[in-house]
Formats: structure tokens, sequence, C-alpha cells
């Protein structure tokens, strides 16, 4: 991660509706408008975006799927999810404070 | 629903199938739909040259009695002003003129706008881009007669025979051919046709 000391936040304003009858979400990205469906996995992952850093998050991810995914393969979704999130300005990386109120920084999420 | 609720449903949706898929995110492509609006159909080449126009656009609203005499007084000093800033500053765009109507004491204004074509209309983004013009300030000062009529109107008029080949897009078509059908006692449900009574 580029951001090492950073924490993970849905971006202001997200609108998020839970569409359970076909197990995804739909989230409208204000900032640059436009909609999304997540599906299941990647709305557990947008969940868990309240701030936490991404130690945090990996190890709570992989509590909400263990015992089906190993903490590496919980990992590797998560990546993939935080990297696709970002780029489509659902979630954003703050400084690590721990709080949701922290400015935005910008950045990429890397390998 | 709270976000703690969320995370409850999400991550039950996402084990309900066994081992939780590949996190994926599809953008929505968003469309128009137009199921109740008719489309208007270019007009040929040669066609319809006695109309007003191929698109026409009327605003009708009324005045309160003690602002009459000054938007008269306005009509009087700007609508030139008006027609002719179209006719230099757009293609396919004209003033019609404001015209009072009267319905015993009632009153109510009209103002007419003809359009060369459909696409004419976007020719407001050229007409309109000088905010400080005698020309938009003249406009914003008739378009705020219309807007302080809660119950004005705008209207869209395109001259009936332009529908004589395309009926006004497809689902207009659908209507038109299901009525048909209706009428002709075709094979769609007849709701709303009254029966004869039957003799006793």
């Amino acid at each position: 991660m580029s951001f090492p000391n950073g924490c993970f936040r849905k971006t202001r304003r997200l609108r998020i509706r839970p569409v359970p009858e076909r197990e995804v979400c739909l989230v409208y990205t204000p900032k640059s408008p436009n909609l999304y469906t997540l599906n299941a996995t990647a709305w557990v992952v947008l969940e868990l975006c309240d701030g936490r850093s991404l130690a945090s998050l990996q190890k709570a991810f992989h509590s909400a799927v263990e015992p089906l995914m190993s903490e590496r393969e919980a990992a590797e979704y998560l990546l993939v999810s935080l990297r696709d999130m970002i780029e489509k300005s659902i979630v954003e990386v703050v400084p690590g404070t721990g709080s949701q109120r922290a400015r935005p920084q910008k950045g990429r999420v890397a390998t | 629903m709270t976000s703690g609720n969320n995370l409850d449903l999400a991550q039950r949706l996402a084990l309900r199938r066994g081992t939780p898929a590949a996190p994926a995110i599809t953008e929505v492509a968003t469309e128009i739909r137009s199921n109740s609006v008719i489309a208007i159909p270019p007009p040929g080449p040669d066609g319809l040259k006695y109309v007003i126009g191929v698109a026409v656009i009327e605003w009708a609203f009324r005045v309160p009695h003690h602002r009459i005499r000054a938007f008269n007084a306005f009509l009087a000093d700007n609508e030139a002003l008006i027609a002719d800033a179209c006719e230099k500053l757009m293609r396919g765009v004209h003033y019609r003129g404001t015209y009072m109507t009267t319905h015993g004491e009632r009153v109510e204004y009209r103002t007419y706008w003809a359009y060369d074509s459909h696409d004419a209309q976007k020719q407001w983004e050229i007409g309109l881009a000088k905010a400080g013009s005698n020309f938009t300030k003249a406009l914003r000062h008739l378009r705020s007669y219309w807007l302080g009529d809660p119950n004005g109107t705008h209207r869209h008029f395109a001259p009936g025979a332009l529908f004589a080949k395309d009926p006004g897009g497809a689902f207009f078509g659908f209507t038109l051919e299901t009525a048909e059908q209706m009428e002709g006692g075709g094979a769609a449900a007849k709701p709303g046709r009254r029966r004869k009574p039957a003799r006793k």
C-alpha cells in the first residue's frame, strides 16, 4: 500500500442501497456521478471501510469470510476490491488517525 | 438501515452460497426512457414550408392586474430586440410574439417560439452565452413573468403531418396500434368497451 498508515472510508455523500433479493447493493458516487452494482463480497468490504487501517480491514474481512477463505485469500480479495473502489471513488484513503473525520489524501493502492 | 445491519446483511449474503465469490463492481449503464414521450420526426427537405415551425413552444401565463401595464410596456420596448437577436445570434430559432388573450376579466398571455428543427433548440447555448447582454436581460425579464405564475404552462407543438410516416417513436406507435386493434376488434384486450345490454 502506498499509505502504510492510511485508513479507508466511504467517500462523502456516498449513497448505498441494499438489494438483498439480488444479493447486491447499489452505490451512487456523487463525487464522480456514477451508479455501481457491488456483489456481496465487495459490499462486505465496503461496509468495513469505516476509517479502519489496512491491517484492521484485513483482520475484519478475514473474520467475515473465515473459515471458507484463508487469510491470504481474503487479503487478495480485499486488495482487489479496495483498488477498484478507490479508482471508482467509492472509497477514499485518509491519513491514519483512525478518525472518520480526517481529510482525504490523493493516492492509489499499490500491490 | 444502519451500517451495522448492512454489514450483517452483506456478510450473510456473501456466505450464502459457500465460499464467497470474487469481489465484483460493475457500472450500471443508465438510460433515458421515453415511453410517454412522442418523438418528433425530422421534416423532409421540401416539406412543411407553410408551418409556423417544425417545433413550436408556447408559454402560457397569467400576469396580475397590477403588473399588466408594466408588462405591456416591457413588451413594447423589448419584443423587437428579442426577435432580432434570435435571428442574429441563433440559427433556426424565432420569437413569434407574446399575445394577450382575454376570457372575460381573466387576462392570460401566450408567448410563441418557433424552431426550424427540433435540434435548433440547442442554439440557446449560443444565444444565452453572454449573461449580461441586452438580449439575455430582456429574455430573463420575460421569463420572470412566466415564472411568476405557478400555473404557467410550457407546451410543445409539432405539425401533425410530420407523424404521417413515423408515428412518433416506437412506443407511441405501439400505443396507436393497440388503440387501432381495440377499435377494430383485433387480438388485443378490449378494456373499456361498452357492451350492448342483453335483450330480455
